[in-house]
């Protein structure tokens, strides 16, 4: 690893979907304070890569704007937005979430 | 020009919890909507209750949200009063196969061209993560008290066992094959079932992302031909197919279990009675000729000559 | 000879009765009589007492029912033991020799509380209890015409002239019925013969059979007893008259009216209803196709309204027809045409509840659940037809309203008007319009199914040329879920409002009728089937030197209120009446409801038999002389 690469170009890096500032590595399953230098697991989160999951799992999710990606046009809006490739489970999220419906 | 699957993205802001299952199912629709060109006039989805219920919303095709569990027999009513249209349902496992399993039942037995896309994702989400009828007895996603003590219903199984003329299974982050079954699905004529796995990823621990990749695989990978191609060959392709459905446990299959596309619809059954039916359903009849009725007295009388006494 | 007569014939459910009645009907309608006939059953399908109860007049379509009667014609004995104590003095009865010994102990299949009854009757009367001497003690005490008659001495005289296929058997029971009374009231065997040719329209050799039969015996009740109670020739001059039930005439109104979806889960007494429009699926007019109508049998009546609400949402005009445990069934699915503005018909035939209740038995017990099924508030219509020509017009103005107002409509009906059979002059239908409502045709676009510019919202057909969202959520213009308190307030006032449209475009004269002299003094008040029996009372009351009137309401949502409070401000408090087939006197509720005015007197009844008009004339007899409520249970 030449020169240094911070984390948070990493594909295990995501943060919570309704708290941005909370920032997660799923890898590590725990939060990381703030991007900081790469470790020995990082996985590059590429333009490539982005495109062959949206073609994939058919959605990405953008959540700066808590908006779901469908194809490369809306991508390419995003680009410069966090994209997560995979988001966390939140233990409490069931016992915080109301009944609605 | 041919339609974008953007074309039938809706402006609705979706709620759906970041990274849950359904935008996947939402996605495949919106590319098998697109590359089979579906005229949204034309084209209608029916919805029961809970996270699936939203789903019309999200899409720009005539949408029908409904009540729990009713979702077949609105479509039921939408299909055979206008049979040009293009009718999908899509509806939870709660939705499908508990309150509203009568009707999936009933659904086979008719074989209507309608196709069912099954969210399943073995909880009630939208009411807090209570077990569906697809959760497997003594499981306990995070949110149930105590384990599941019902067993769970297989949904290919019921849908082969009520009728159903093609029955297939998808998985909600294989956009591209899940898209591929609602284009064979929606083109099949007769009643076709999806049941798309999907992972909740608010309250089910248990069926993640990292679940199924380790268990789905691929039917057509394994040379598995579903399609009863001459109608004697029915009897012995479904009871494969029967089996094949059991399993469920370490591997998981995907695609087509079945296909007979033999077995009348019942939009042809009709109109076996009346000839006229698809070139003029209930919808397109006219029923009044200036703002008086089509039966005239005259008529009345022919009609009805029955129950009409010449007196002496 | 007698301008009116009342007629029971009776016997076990499922052996020739209902082709006797038939018979009967065409032959006396034939011959221009007004005929009203009630049937009266158990739920089973076959060997339970049943019975029809019939009214014939020569001067009139009558339109109740009512005791004594004077002539009972018995297939069996039971009949005879059920029914001998409707007769009128110097009445005729017709039964079996062959049962002559049979007793209570030798009934098996009725019911033990009737049993008791009588053994106590028997005991009194000190007669054993056999036919034979109960036929005595009526002939000497109660001067009743007895008419014994061999049956199967009949049937196998019949036998050894003609080839009779053992399959058909209950319908020479049946003929000797006919027979008899034919013979017994002189109906002319031209009649008969026209009637079972008609019948028997396919199989010429069975009609050919039984008006065999039904000579011999008509010639022997002749020549031995003479045509004791002989019918005046009818004073009625219809050309043509039509013999239908409740069911059938709403069946056939429903195809006149534009039905093209119906739905429906079996269920008594309306089932029949779609049997019959399912008959006519096709509408063929001189082999060519006008028209044709979907009736789909669904798995439930969940699945019956919401699958006719559908149909509604693509533009064809859609219904179902249920009883009570059908509706209740279909409340959730109400509730969504209401939020939707759907506009599907609920037709309702009223059977006695709750639950199971008596299921083959009249009731008028859900006009309240009617008005307020589900959860929310939405507006509805609510129509209650009282006899089978009412039940024509309203069951196509009842699509006319659900187009118009763009909400679901029920059509209340109830068990005694769907199994009443009637003769009646064939409907004029050149006063029926079709209105379909606002309907846009080229929503284009920019189409917004809930618009908000109107409170009536033009509808475009799902599969026209734009897309439209529905949801049972709180929607905006689109269709789409919204939560939003300005929103909600706008959307729910548009749909409120839509009854407050039709409440002042219906002309209330429409939704009421006052029959009677303006100057009554005494004023009934009631609803649906009651409508019969209250209009022959006012005659009845009036040779008393009673003046009555009756108010028939005829709409109940929206409710013609400044009429009826009108009207009943008009009469003293002691003297207005309501009369109804339930407990709590249900349509007085909703005139408390609507206008503030209660009604502290009231005849009811709630045995699942009709009211007769000597028991209602009597009932309000004793209302007069100062009794607040009278519960009527007269009927067998």
């Amino acid at each position: 690893m030449g020169e240094s690469v911070e984390c948070n170009k990493c594909l295990h890096f995501t943060v919570h979907p309704s708290y941005p500032y909370i920032v997660i590595c799923v890898d590590l399953g725990q939060v990381v304070a703030q991007p900081r230098e790469a470790c020995r697991n990082y996985v590059s989160k590429t333009w490539d890569r982005l495109i062959k999951q949206l073609s994939e799992s058919g959605f990405l999710y953008c959540v700066e704007c808590s908006r779901p990606i469908f194809n490369e046009e809306e991508l390419r809006k995003h680009k410069t937005e966090f994209i997560p490739f995979e988001f966390f489970t939140d233990e409490v999220a069931y016992e915080e979430a109301p009944s609605g419906d | 020009m041919a339609r974008k699957p953007s074309d039938y993205q809706s402006d609705i802001w979706n709620d759906w919890c970041p990274g849950c299952g359904d935008f996947g199912i939402v996605a495949a629709m919106y590319r098998a909507f697109s590359e089979l060109d579906l005229p949204p006039e034309k084209t209608v989805i029916v919805s029961g209750i809970g996270c699936s219920g939203k789903t019309p919303h999200f899409v720009k095709v005539n949408g029908v949200h409904t009540l729990h569990g009713r979702a077949i027999p609105f479509a039921t009513g939408i299909k055979l009063a206008n049979p040009e249209l293009t009718v999908i349902v899509n509806g939870g496992d709660g939705d499908l196969l508990g309150i509203g399993v009568g009707h999936f039942v009933a659904l086979g037995r008719r074989n209507i061209d309608l196709t069912i896309i099954l969210h399943n994702n073995t909880v009630y989400g939208l009411t807090k993560g209570q077990a569906s009828p697809t959760l497997r007895r003594g499981l306990r996603p995070k949110a149930l008290p105590k384990p599941n003590i019902q067993d769970a219903v297989n949904p290919v199984s019921l849908a082969l066992a009520s009728g159903f003329t093609f029955v297939a299974r998808g998985y909600s982050m294989m956009t591209e094959h899940l898209k591929e079954l609602i284009k064979e699905a929606i083109q099949h004529k007769g009643a076709a079932l999806i049941d798309v796995l999907q992972p909740c990823v608010t309250y089910d621990n248990i069926h993640t992302v990292e679940y199924y990749k380790k268990r789905v695989y691929k039917l057509e990978d394994t040379g598995w031909n579903p399609k009863v191609e001459k109608i004697e060959e029915k009897e012995e392709k479904i009871v494969k197919a029967w089996m094949k459905s059991q399993e469920y446990d370490d591997k998981i299959p995907i695609g087509v279990f079945y296909q007979d596309p033999h077995t009348p619809s019942f939009e042809e059954r009709i109109k076996e009675r009346i000839p006229s039916y698809l070139e003029t359903p209930p919808a397109r009849q006219k029923i009044e000729r200036e703002g008086k009725t089509i039966i005239d007295s005259e008529a009345f009388r022919k009609i009805f000559s029955y129950y009409i006494v010449e007196t002496e | 000879m007698f301008n009116r007569l009342s007629i029971i014939i009776g016997g076990p459910q499922g052996a020739g009765l209902e082709t006797s009645a038939q018979i009967l009907t065409y032959s006396l309608a034939y011959l221009r009589y007004g005929v009203i006939s009630d049937r009266e059953y158990f739920s089973n399908i076959k060997g339970r007492h049943s019975y029809v109860h019939f009214n014939i007049s020569s001067e009139q379509i009558p339109t109740s029912l009512t005791y004594p009667v004077q002539l009972i014609a018995a297939l069996d004995h039971e009949t005879v033991f059920t029914h001998f104590d409707s007769l009128e003095e110097g009445g005729v009865i017709t039964y079996d020799v062959f049962t002559e010994e049979k007793t209570l102990d030798t009934t098996p299949s009725m019911e033990e509380d009737l049993k008791i009854r009588l053994r106590k009757i028997f005991k009194e009367l000190g007669i054993d209890g056999s036919i034979k001497s109960l036929v005595r003690y009526i002939s000497e005490d109660k001067k009743i015409h007895s008419v014994p008659l061999n049956y199967s001495e009949i049937i196998n005289e019949a036998a050894k002239k003609l080839v009779l296929p053992a399959s058909q058997a209950a319908r020479y029971v049946s003929s000797i019925i006919i027979g008899a009374v034919s013979g017994l009231t002189n109906v002319k065997k031209k009649a008969i013969e026209y009637s079972l040719a008609r019948r028997f329209y396919d199989r010429p050799e069975l009609a050919q059979q039984n008006k065999v039969i039904v000579e011999t015996v008509y010639d022997k009740v002749v020549r031995e007893h003479g045509p004791i109670l002989e019918l005046a020739p009818s004073k009625l001059n219809h050309r043509e008259m039509m013999i239908v039930s409740g069911n059938d005439i709403v069946a056939m109104a429903k195809t006149v009216g534009g039905v093209r979806f119906q739905s429906y889960y079996p269920i008594t007494p309306a089932a029949d209803e779609s049997f019959t429009i399912e008959s006519y699926e096709k509408l063929e007019v001189d082999g060519l196709e006008i028209g044709s109508i979907l009736v789909l049998q669904t798995e439930d009546e969940i699945a019956a309204i919401t699958s006719a609400i559908g149909a509604a949402l693509t533009g064809a005009r859609a219904s179902t027809s249920t009883s009570g445990p059908g509706f209740s069934l279909m409340v959730e699915g109400l509730g969504w045409a209401g939020m939707n503005e759907a506009p599907v018909v609920i037709t309702y035939y009223q059977r006695g509840g709750p639950s199971t209740g008596l299921p083959t038995r009249g009731s008028q017990s859900d006009l309240l659940f009617t008005l307020y099924a589900s959860h929310g508030e939405f507006p509805r219509i609510v129509l209650a037809s009282g006899d089978h020509l009412e039940a024509f017009y309203d069951a196509i103005e009842a699509f006319n309203l659900a187009e118009r107002y763009q909400t679901p409509v029920i059509h209340l009906l109830d068990k005694f008007l769907a199994n009443s059979i009637v003769t009646l002059p064939v409907p004029d239908l050149s006063n029926i319009n079709i209105d379909r409502g606002l309907i846009i045709h080229n929503g284009g676009a920019d189409y917004k199914r809930f618009n908000l510019s109107t409170t009536i919202s033009p509808r475009a057909f799902i599969g026209s040329n734009c897309i439209m969202w529905y949801t049972g959520d709180e929607h905006n213009e689109l269709g789409h879920i919204d939560e939003d308190p300005e929103n909600r307030e706008k959307m729910y006032r548009k749909r409120m409002e839509k009854i407050k449209i039709a409440d002042e475009e219906i002309p209330e004269e429409k939704r009421l009728t006052y029959y009677g002299p303006e100057d009554a003094d005494v004023l009934l008040v009631g609803w649906g089937f009651v409508k019969g029996v209250a209009l022959d009372a006012l005659k009845t009351l009036a040779v008393k030197g009673i003046r009555t009137a009756y108010l028939h309401i005829r709409m109940f949502s929206p409710f013609p209120s400044k009429s009826v409070e009108k009207l009943l401000e008009r009469f003293d408090k002691s003297k207005v009446i309501t009369v109804e087939h339930n407990y709590l006197a249900q349509a007085g509720k909703a005139i408390l409801i609507n206008t503030g005015v209660r009604i502290t007197k009231e005849v009811v009844k709630y045995t699942g038999r009709p009211i007769y008009l000597n028991e209602l004339v009597d009932g309000v007899l004793k209302i007069l002389k100062g009794e607040d409520r009278v519960v009527l249970t007269y009927g067998p």
